[in-house]
């Protein structure tokens, strides 16, 4: 009963080894004696957590604070703590700290003989990829007495592993059939064998997704019916189409996503055939963005048909959809639906005009600049506004911003939308609305933030750093800008402040302003931080001295990168973007530079991601060579910092990449990178 | 009463759509994958207003279309994300692998009307 206690309390601290811990702000918090004395050993001492108990354990965060110097320790405590509970939290942080030395020690504890345990190495040994895990992790999987959550569990890590041996075994138990009330692993074993599809030959892999397909195993065809989208292979369309008839409207959808995206011809007819028959609206939408790729020709016939529909929620979705696809040939059909009798309907349709991009579809619009409608009449403004470039600000202003309705107590989501509309376009007529709006917190920063930083007035710069002060922290940037009088004085008494009471979200966000806004006396305040226990506020602290031209700082930045946990590389990385100072950047570029090319992938690719950052066109081609690499691990973190990086410039190179790619999986994760963006 | 029932439907069917909007992929092209050209190399400048062809990617359509020429540097929008009509674009290119005329009738190809502005 305790164990299990102690157990789930140590589930439950899984998120906070991916978040930086909160502990090890400040030098003199009060601490259990045992803990400090446990952590002040743990990189002394191999053996210091072989003998303790759960009271002495410190926190993970403060044992991933000091970084993979920790490790022996932990291997040790892995395989020679009594407490299955310690052994859990010691292959949970080996995991969070990401180092390949610790496989042997992980492989190891797959022979341990509580189940919980072998369950979190299995975890760790996906979380660090290297084929030569299969070995162990393969006869774990067949052993006859091992827990069904882990035969699951061991089934995924192998799909990390990238190895050739895993995917024998893992195209096997696709085609395992499981017996009566056993459990079905098929699905789990097809995700894994697509994260390592660059193993396989394009056509194998073809072949196992359309074998997927055509299961009776529901979870095994929502699966295979994802990933061919991205796949896009003729040769699944003919399993693809009797899917637009199955009972699972996820399938249902998924398929025909997938269709739209293989782009076979053979596929509008059975996507027209289907049509008529829909009852869902993200079916209907689906189905009508597949064809208009497929077969142009093919629908404006069929949504004509949809727009006259007898059920008004069909007229309605058929006239949003007309407007998404953009084309002018669909302003008949629009105007059509203008002279519907469903408020719902008209409204659809004015909405879309304004999506049309063609002048012609204005001048059907200016009758509904007064309905007494509220819905219709907003939309037909804010559609003409659309079509004409963002020229309607006077209409929005007279007739929805100033109106009697929008300043009445009902009025105020209509006041509200028309004042941010105004603000995109730069109007100050909505400054006094918008400045307070945004204080009182019913206007989010992303809402104002075009009118806010176009705003040269000295009381609107000066408000915005009292509500910095007063927390809005996604205010530093534009302070750092703007430097309105008075900022440097606030963000030293915050940071003087912070420190004094602990509070390490204060300190860390005046430690970005002062690295916007500070002096020689402030990259002297910082340099005093370099030595903090705390990782991210040592991070922050170095970084922002660096911006003030700190040298020494520097050390700090890539010391602090070398030891950090795997599981904390992503949020450093992201703190160090931040330096936009062209002088430390070319500080430090040589350094990360190189570390982007060491066999350390996880740091390799988070100095990849600070380069990326700084320069979006000459850093892309590091995640270019990472996301063709024979690693797995290479190419799903080149993946992962792609996607978080959503700079406009970057998403340009990307499509430059992809016009001229033509390795397959390369195109195919481009492609798919790109469709999210 | 109109007003908030249809700002959840609305919402539903954004969400849907967003699920559907994309492109087909272009012909996969031959020859070696992109690489990075030193910023030593000599580049030119072409900028202007332009329509695009109205569909769903419009602006993607287009930057593949012209990328495929790997005389073309980078392709830079203006912020009017989503609309086809009245937009601005500008193309850096590598003059000695393309000429400004040459890149001036790639743009008009690849659009419905581009007229030249200086910046």
């Amino acid at each position: 009963m305790r164990r299990s206690v102690h157990f789930l309390s140590g589930l439950a601290a899984l998120p906070t080894l991916i978040a930086f811990g909160a502990h090890a702000m400040s030098e003199g918090a009060s601490e259990l004696s045992g803990v400090e004395r446990v952590l002040s050993k743990l990189t002394k001492s191999d053996s210091v957590l072989i003998n303790i108990t759960a009271g002495d354990m410190p926190s993970s965060p403060d044992i991933l604070h000091l970084g993979r110097r920790t490790r022996p320790a932990l291997e040790r405590c892995l395989a020679d703590n009594a407490d299955a509970y310690i052994r859990v939290r010691c292959a949970q942080i080996l995991q969070a700290l990401g180092d390949p030395a610790a496989l042997p020690a992980l492989r190891s504890a797959l022979e341990d003989w509580d189940a919980r345990v072998r369950q979190r190495a299995i975890r760790a040994l996906g979380a660090i990829p290297h084929p030569d895990s299969h070995a162990a992790l393969a006869k774990l999987y067949l052993r006859k007495d091992e827990k069904s959550y882990n035969k699951t569990a061991a089934l995924a890590s192998m799909g990390a592993l990238g190895s050739h041996a895993s995917v024998k075994l893992l195209r096997k138990e696709l085609r395992q059939k499981p017996k009566k009330n056993a459990s079905d692993r098929r699905a789990t074993a097809f995700r894994s064998l697509w994260r390592s599809r660059h193993l396989m030959a394009r056509a194998t892999l073809a072949s196992d997704v359309s074998y997927a397909l055509g299961t009776d195993y529901d979870g095994l065809t929502l699966a295979a019916a994802e990933v061919s989208a991205e796949l896009r292979e003729r040769s699944l369309v003919g399993k693809l189409i009797p899917l637009l008839e199955h009972k699972s409207s996820s399938i249902r959808n998924k398929s025909v996503y997938a269709l739209g995206k293989i782009g076979d011809k053979r596929a509008a007819t059975a996507l027209l055939k289907a049509m008529p028959k829909v009852r869902e609206a993200r079916m209907l939408n689906n189905i009508a963005f597949a064809l208009e790729r497929l077969d142009k020709k093919a629908f404006y016939p069929a949504i004509q048909k949809l727009i006259a529909h007898k059920q008004g929620v069909i007229r309605l979705n058929a006239a949003y959809v007309i407007g998404d696809v953009k084309h002018p040939e669909g302003l008949p059909y629009l105007k059509k639906a203008l002279t519907d009798p469903s408020d719902y309907v008209r409204t659809s349709a004015v909405v879309a005009l304004g999506k049309l991009g063609t002048s012609d579809a204005a001048a059907p619009l200016r009758q509904y600049v007064d309905d007494p409608n509220t819905t219709i009449r907003q939309e037909a403004i804010y559609a003409l506004h659309q079509l004409s470039g963002g020229k309607e600000r006077d209409l929005i202003y007279d007739k929805l911003f100033a109106s009697k309705y929008a300043k009445s107590s009902r009025g105020w989501a209509m006041r509200r939308r028309a004042a941010l509309a105004l603000g995109r376009a730069g109007d100050k007529r909505a400054r006094k609305y918008l400045v307070r709006c945004f204080e009182q917190g019913s206007c989010t920063y992303r809402g104002v933030q075009t009118f806010i930083e176009k705003d040269k007035s000295s009381r609107t710069q000066g408000r915005m750093l009292l509500a910095w002060a007063n927390g809005r922290y996604e205010l530093t940037r534009l302070l750092g800008q703007k430097q309105p009088k008075g900022t440097l004085q606030v963000a030293t008494s915050a940071f003087d402040a912070a420190m004094a009471g602990g509070d390490r979200w204060r300190a860390a966000r005046s430690m970005d302003l002062l690295g916007e806004v500070g002096n020689a006396g402030s990259r002297q305040q910082l340099e005093n931080h370099l030595s903090q226990r705390d990782t991210s506020l040592r991070m922050r602290a170095a970084v922002a001295a660096a911006r003030l031209g700190s040298t020494q700082s520097d050390q700090t930045i890539l010391s602090t990168l070398d030891q950090a946990p795997a599981a904390w590389l992503a949020a450093l990385a992201r703190i160090v973007s931040a330096i936009t100072e062209p002088e430390a950047q070319k500080r430090l570029e040589p350094e990360l530079k190189k570390r982007s090319k060491g066999s350390d992938i996880e740091l390799a690719m988070a100095s990849a991601a600070v380069l990326l950052a700084w320069e979006p066109d000459a850093g892309f081609f590091r995640f270019l060579d990472g996301l063709s690499s024979k690693k797995l691990r290479e190419r799903e973190l080149s993946a992962r910092y792609l996607k978080r990086n959503r700079s406009k410039k970057l998403t340009s190179v990307m499509r430059r990449a992809l016009a001229r790619e033509s390795r397959a999986y390369t195109r195919d994760r481009l492609r798919a990178l790109l469709d999210r963006r | 009463m109109i007003k908030r029932k249809s700002g959840v439907v609305f919402a539903t069917i954004w969400l849907c759509a967003a699920c559907g909007a994309s492109t087909q992929p272009p012909a996969v092209p031959a020859g070696p994958p992109d690489q990075p050209v030193p910023a030593s190399v000599p580049r030119g400048e072409v900028h202007g207003a332009i329509d695009l062809t109205p569909r769903s990617d419009c602006e993607e359509a287009f930057d593949l279309a012209v990328y495929k020429n790997r005389g073309v540097d980078l392709i830079t929008w203006d912020d009017l994300d989503g609309r086809c009509v009245g937009r601005e674009v500008e193309v850096t290119y590598l003059t000695d692998r393309l000429t400004k005329q040459r890149l001036l009738e790639l743009i008009r190809a690849h659009s419905d009307r581009f007229e030249e502005k200086s910046k």
